[in-house]
């Protein structure tokens, strides 16, 4: 590996964790995913084509690496009779500001989309990727993936009209006084 | 013709259409009431999610993650020799150059040292070198600091650095509020690196009506305190 890919590397740490706690829904799990990605980024580096986006390259083995340890996690679990589902609503938040309770429920929300659907949320809505770079990632072809954003937008849609109308935020945490002119 | 379906719209919303698609499509939005709701909806959800999972984006990589990376030697493929390109990301040099520096500083905030062997002048040179550079870095960072309050959305970070004296600072808001009297008051996280020992403080600032944002309080943060 060349200095200027290790660096790239560690610059791109902070997405590959969001997109790994997307995909884990849980903060050690996602660490546990990266890092083991990470390895094996570095193991078969000469099978990354220079040039090539670095980042999708990296969330492609992601998305493996995670996909084999849910397999052997389930037969660990067929085995005890029970396939664990959704460990859902791991954000154990302060329920204080109406901002960070809008931005929890929409976590939540993806939290409760079936696994493939929210690894195309966490890649086209979060990190922006194309259709076709997020199919590439996932490996899968560019209908499959259209189908399980429609079906995964349309849960969410729904799931947030249910829980709440009004998606407004509504604190100034996030906004900058001058930069949004919201000084009062 | 085209129908403004379901998977039409999030393809709208998320740019995957043609600018001639985009055309047709807006056309048709203009005289379809629901199907703009709809659009407008995506686009609330998606600027949702995207707000939502920035908190990880915003926090401190572990640095045992950092680690699997950077333990990796640099094999430079150009080079067949890669000791010729040994850069290490954390370059030991830095100690080397800092370490003069660090002593010239240090001298500064101890007082002086009579018993030491250098000679009057040049001491006194150094001295006077270390402080003007100090206080010509730290008006810098003030400045730094107040850029980073008056623009920066909370957690984007604010860099400076002056290669000359090693010393660096980072500026980020954490988190903005309006006090009693109604000025708005920041606190922020400050990484500074100064004689190759970084330091974490957390401060709070509130903004005056000159646009000038004075500390009324800052914390140390010595669980999280490294040298280099």
């Amino acid at each position: 590996m060349d200095l200027r890919t290790q660096q790239e590397m560690v610059a791109i740490l902070p997405r590959l964790r969001r997109f790994a706690l997307g995909l884990t829904r849980n903060e050690a799990s996602a660490d546990d995913l990266v890092q083991a990605a990470c390895e094996k980024a570095i193991n078969r580096i000469d099978q990354w084509e220079p040039g090539s986006r670095l980042d999708s390259w990296m969330f492609r083995i992601i998305q493996t690496t995670n996909i084999d340890q849910l397999r052997s996690q389930q037969r660990q679990d067929a085995h005890l009779g029970v396939v664990k589902h959704q460990t859902e609503q791991s954000f154990d938040g302060e329920r204080a500001v109406e901002a960070s309770l809008t931005l929890d429920s929409v976590r939540r929300a993806i939290h409760t989309l079936p696994d493939e659907q929210r690894a195309v949320v966490m890649l086209v809505s979060v990190e922006g990727l194309s259709y076709k770079e997020a199919s590439n990632v996932l490996e899968i072809p560019m209908g499959t993936l259209t189908s399980r954003l429609v079906r995964a937008r349309t849960a969410l849609a729904r799931i947030l009209k249910e829980q709440d109308g009004d998606l407004t935020i509504a604190n100034t945490n996030n906004v900058s006084p001058l930069g949004k002119g919201v000084r009062s | 013709m085209i129908t403004l379906d379901e998977s039409t719209l999030i393809a709208y919303v998320d740019g995957e259409l043609d600018a001639g698609t985009v055309r047709l499509v807006e056309s048709k939005l203009n005289t379809d009431q629901n199907a703009t709701q709809y659009v407008e909806q995506l686009r609330e959800i998606a600027a949702l999610s995207r707000i939502a999972f920035n908190d990880t984006l915003h926090e401190a990589v572990p640095q045992a993650l950092k680690d699997v990376i950077l333990r990796h030697s640099i094999q430079d493929s150009t080079a067949p020799n890669s000791n010729v390109v040994s850069l290490a990301p954390r370059a030991k040099n830095d100690w080397k150059i800092a370490l003069p520096m660090a002593a010239a500083v240090a001298f500064l905030f101890l007082g002086l040292g009579g018993g030491y062997q250098y000679s009057k002048s040049t001491t006194e040179n150094a001295l006077k070198l270390a402080s003007l550079t100090l206080k010509q870095d730290q008006s810098a960072m003030t400045i730094a600091l107040n850029q980073a309050l008056e623009v920066n959305m909370s957690g984007d970070v604010q860099t400076w650095t002056n290669p000359d004296t090693h010393r660096s600072a980072s500026f980020t808001p954490v988190r903005t509020y309006q006090d009693k009297t109604g000025a708005f008051c920041r606190e922020y996280k400050k990484e500074l690196v100064m004689a190759g020992q970084a330091e974490t403080t957390f401060g709070l600032a509130c903004r005056n009506d000159q646009g000038q944002w004075n500390t009324r309080y800052i914390i140390q943060d010595n669980s999280n305190s490294q040298s280099f």
